[in-house]
């Protein structure tokens, strides 16, 4: 009867001061959580028009995509009878690898600087010649260093415009 | 047995003529008191400080709490949205669309942590970073639905690392105020302590300040390129499609905010934020503390 009694007190100390304790725990604290997320559109989409008026082939390239691109094209002929310059080409610059790299890029639903190549003056109207004139192009999702535009590997231009 | 009865009966008889006693005396004692003299009257008042701490992006709260020092919400989490991230910016005051986020490009990303309580509090931040993407069917197209809620992207290419944040032009955070804990670290989150106490009002130093997507994720996955061509008399029209794999992944940035009061500093980190490397000391008189990640 004594061992339990004892018991009983024993307990009830442990209670009390089991008590206190969590009292001692219960510190000042606060916090606050924030999240946000933002989607990434990679992909995208280009259209080139070439149209020939029997002087000068031109070639047109819109972003029909829904991101910006980087551009570049390549004319492939009689080396003889077509003039790609940038004196008609002023947005564009030909680098090392015989591309003509638009100098600025391209945003979404906007037209790229006409590029022309001159195939006047070069064929003599009393001996006309059958010969192809070939604008293939290719356009990239544009990406940064920063602030700055990231020249896609393997293009051959020192910087790109973002505006 | 009755001898043992009639024992106990007066020992019972004589507890109950001293408790009388007492109480009697304890009567007249109580009563002498209030003849004798009226004590003055003295007047105890206590304040509950509480503690808040908020988190700021850009400058600005991004939890909105509906109100500050005034409420004795301490403890309570409230959770808010990034707004950079999710293509917006605070300029004047106003959110300002951002346009699409472009891979490589630096946005601005300030966060950092600010004391809206009236006591002194030592402040922690753990930033974590993942990726999702839309659901998809069986041949891989995204599921139109309102509810196609995005799922864990499971590409061992698109890791959190691919999200970068940025200190004053260097990868990394600002090491100068905060304290980066190796072993609360993970592959998405990190944990940050401020390296010395926060004033009430004051606003931490900031931990990072750019964000940005890494450019490389163009060239991680398979990228899908078709052409179709029309003609038209001397008119040629040719449509190029680039479709990259991750296209329409989306990145997330999660930040928690969390502050602890500055007395018995050591028992609460322990207690609360159950770590055992981070240490703290605060000089009640200078009212002036520091903390170290060990």
């Amino acid at each position: 009867m004594r061992n339990k009694n004892k018991l009983i007190i024993a307990l009830s100390l442990i209670l009390c001061l089991t008590a206190s304790v969590g009292f001692t725990l219960a510190y000042f604290t606060d916090y606050e959580n924030a999240k946000g997320g933002a989607v990434v559109n990679l992909s995208g989409q280009t259209e080139i028009e070439e149209e020939f008026d029997g002087n000068n082939k031109e070639a047109t390239i819109t972003n029909t995509g829904e991101t910006d691109m980087v551009v570049r094209l390549k004319v492939f002929g009689d080396e003889k009878h077509m003039k790609e310059n940038s004196t008609n080409n002023k947005d564009w610059v030909k680098g090392s690898d015989g591309f003509w790299y638009y100098k600025k890029v391209l945003p979404v639903g906007k037209e790229a600087s006409m590029f022309k190549v001159d195939v006047s003056g070069k064929i003599d109207p009393g001996d006309p010649i059958d010969f192809e004139i070939t604008v293939v192009h290719e356009s990239q999702r544009v990406t940064y260093d920063g602030d700055k535009v990231a020249i896609p590997k393997g293009w051959k231009i020192n910087s790109i415009s973002a505006e | 047995m009755k001898n043992k009865r009639s024992k106990m009966s007066k020992r019972s008889l004589v507890l109950l003529v001293v408790a009388a006693l007492f109480l009697s005396a304890g009567t007249f004692a109580a009563a002498k008191t209030v003849l004798d003299i009226q004590s003055e009257y003295y007047r105890a008042q206590f304040y509950l400080n509480h503690l808040q701490v908020h988190l700021i992006e850009n400058g600005k709260d991004v939890c909105e709490r509906a109100g500050h020092k005034n409420d004795l919400d301490s403890g309570s989490k409230v959770t808010g949205e990034l707004a950079t991230t999710l293509g917006y910016d605070h300029k004047n005051g106003k959110s300002e669309k951002l346009g699409s986020i472009e891979p490589g490009k630096h946005y601005k990303e300030e966060i950092a942590a600010q004391n809206g309580s009236d006591i002194d509090e030592f402040v922690r931040l753990t930033v974590r970073k993942y990726w999702m993407e839309p659901q998809k069917d069986a041949d891989g197209n995204v599921v139109k639905d309102e509810n196609n809620d995005p799922v864990l992207v499971k590409s061992s290419k698109l890791k959190p690392s691919r999200i970068h944040l940025f200190y004053k032009g260097k990868e990394g955070y600002n090491s100068n105020a905060w304290a980066l804990n190796k072993k609360e670290q993970t592959a998405e989150s990190n944990t940050y302590y401020y390296k010395s106490d926060l004033d009430p009002d004051d606003t931490s130093a900031l931990l990072f300040d750019k964000v940005s997507i890494d450019k490389e994720i163009i060239d991680l996955g398979k990228v899908n390129e078709t052409t179709e061509t029309y003609s038209d008399g001397n008119k040629t029209k040719t449509v190029y499609k680039y479709e990259y794999q991750y296209d329409d992944c989306v990145f997330f940035i999660e930040a928690d905010v969390q502050a602890i009061q500055t007395h018995n500093i050591n028992d609460a980190i322990k207690s609360q934020w159950g770590v055992s490397n981070v240490t703290a000391v605060y000089n009640d008189k200078t009212e002036s503390g520091s903390l170290t990640v060990k």
